[in-house]
């Protein structure tokens, strides 16, 4: 079970909880805006994100002062649609 | 499949051309004398076939198959049961590009078809076309030449992102022409919710001439992967001409045709300033980046090249555009917002002569990290057009990091 962590960059202002929140899958930019770890990139923003990390992304996505962030869950049941 | 492409070394500017085959400012009368009226109602079934077999690629820059496109919002109106709407978009936000200008000052009715011919296939409420104000007087006065009530005009920015599908929606329904956050496709919610068709003008206009002379017709032009013909803005020693020229055309003949000497030539830009630089003067002007054949095809973009001579210097020259590219972000997403404005200053430290060694990794180090990280592809396409200028131009990027510049020209402007 994995997901995909959608950002929207144009609500996103860079507040951080998600990089604290996400510490398995999320660094800091120089600029404080979140950073896809090495091999978690999914193209256009996406992250991808564990099966043990689930949680904490919901906590993320909930968290988030800018609403930015969305959770695509089930991503493995989806045939490579863009 | 049709196989018999016309070889490489013919391929460059049309010897009759197409969409300005009435001449220059047609109207009305001279539209209805070079192309006859538009196809009965009865042949649409047929029109949408020729349409898929044409192979026609969106003139926009993006390329996309144009009759997937309409297929997806025919798809998107039946399973909504809502009227979709289709607008054509002549917004031409690419600061080097004048083709979609052009063809709607000299061939406005030929667009006007091609709406017209979608909007009746797809039972359109409403169409558009979006442009700059400047252009909307001829379309006001075409509009009325042929009686035509059922299109409306939007004026579109003129700011480089204007351009872009969701911008153009988003001025439309009164918001800021700026990109949007991509939620899905505009063909299943465009403009208002409703099933939308977006296409660039130019492309309606060559719906327009397949609907009367056929797929088959359309492929004497380009190849099988990139077929038909396209507009061509060439930019040199600060002027610039419109050509249409064969889909996939080799652009040495192509410059050769236009009486630019290979000699003469330092590099070519080849599609505008979200584009990349070539020496290579052997490559195929294409509808998409492709280096698995020989000659290599370059993605003609919005359909622009620049010519950069031996006088001037080609970093300088990838500076200015750099910096008005960071300038030319929405300021909507961070990474762009603030790490545009960084590679640009950085590439200009190198441009400048600024012996510090580091410049090149860190342009590269900047383009990875705001490429893939917006909204839109602007931070994409603006880090590859860096990037492609310290591959291309790695001789002289050495020359400057050890304070000299092949060209002594910094000044230039």
């Amino acid at each position: 079970m994995s997901a995909e962590l959608n950002i929207n960059w144009t609500r996103c202002q860079g507040r951080g909880l998600c990089i604290e929140l996400l510490a398995g899958a999320l660094d800091s930019d120089p600029w404080g805006y979140p950073l896809a770890q090495d091999g978690r990139a999914a193209g256009n923003g996406k992250v991808h994100v564990d099966g043990d990390q689930l949680e904490a992304a919901r906590e993320a996505v909930k968290m988030c002062p800018l609403a930015a962030l969305s959770l695509h869950e089930d991503v493995g049941a989806l045939d490579g649609r863009r | 499949m049709t196989t018999t492409n016309i070889p490489t070394v013919y391929r460059g500017v049309l010897e009759e051309p197409r969409l300005l085959a009435a001449g220059p400012d047609a109207h009305w009368a001279e539209h209805l004398a070079c192309f006859g009226p538009l196809p009965q109602d009865s042949s649409d079934q047929q029109i949408l076939s020729e349409w898929e077999a044409s192979g026609l690629a969106g003139r926009g820059g993006g390329a996309f198959p144009t009759a997937r496109k309409i297929a997806a919002v025919q798809r998107a109106a039946a399973r909504t049961r809502r009227a979709p709407v289709v607008i054509g978009n002549g917004s031409e936000g690419e600061p080097l590009s004048f083709k979609d200008q052009l063809l709607l000052d000299h061939a406005p009715h030929l667009v006007l078809d091609g709406l017209l011919l979608t909007a009746r296939i797809l039972g359109a409420r409403e169409s558009y076309i979006a442009a700059k104000p400047g252009l909307h007087p001829r379309l006001l006065d075409a509009l009325a030449e042929r009686g035509e009530t059922s299109v409306a005009l939007h004026a579109t920015d003129s700011h480089f992102l204007a351009g872009q599908a969701t911008a153009v929606i988003s001025s439309m329904e009164g918001g800021p022409s700026l990109p949007r956050h991509p939620s899905g496709h505009l063909s299943d919610a465009g403009l208002a919710g409703a099933p939308t068709l977006l296409v660039n003008v130019e492309t309606l206009a060559h719906l327009a001439l397949i609907a009367r002379y056929s797929s088959a017709w359309f492929r004497t032009a380009g190849t099988a992967a990139d077929p038909g013909s396209r507009l061509l803005t060439v930019h040199d020693q600060g002027r610039y001409q419109v050509h249409e020229v064969h889909g996939s055309s080799d652009l040495s003949l192509v410059l050769e045709q236009l009486q630019i000497s290979a000699a003469s030539i330092q590099a070519v830009l080849v599609g505008g300033y979200h584009g990349q630089w070539t020496k290579d003067l052997g490559v195929a002007l294409s509808a998409a980046n492709d280096d698995r054949h020989h000659p290599a095809a370059l993605a003609a973009g919005a359909g622009v090249i620049e010519v950069v001579r031996h006088d001037i210097c080609p970093l300088a020259r990838s500076s200015q555009i750099i910096d008005y590219l960071a300038r030319s972000s929405a300021r909507q997403c961070g990474p762009c917002l603030h790490g545009l404005p960084t590679l640009a200053r950085d590439f200009q430290a190198l441009a400048q002569r600024s012996t510090d060694p580091e410049l090149p990794e860190q342009v590269h180090r900047l383009g990875a990290l705001v490429a893939g990280r917006g909204s839109c592809h602007h931070p994409d396409a603006s880090a590859r057009l860096a990037i492609s200028a310290l591959q291309v131009f790695d001789d002289e990027v050495s020359a400057h990091l050890s304070g000299t510049c092949h060209h002594n020209s910094q000044e230039h402007q």
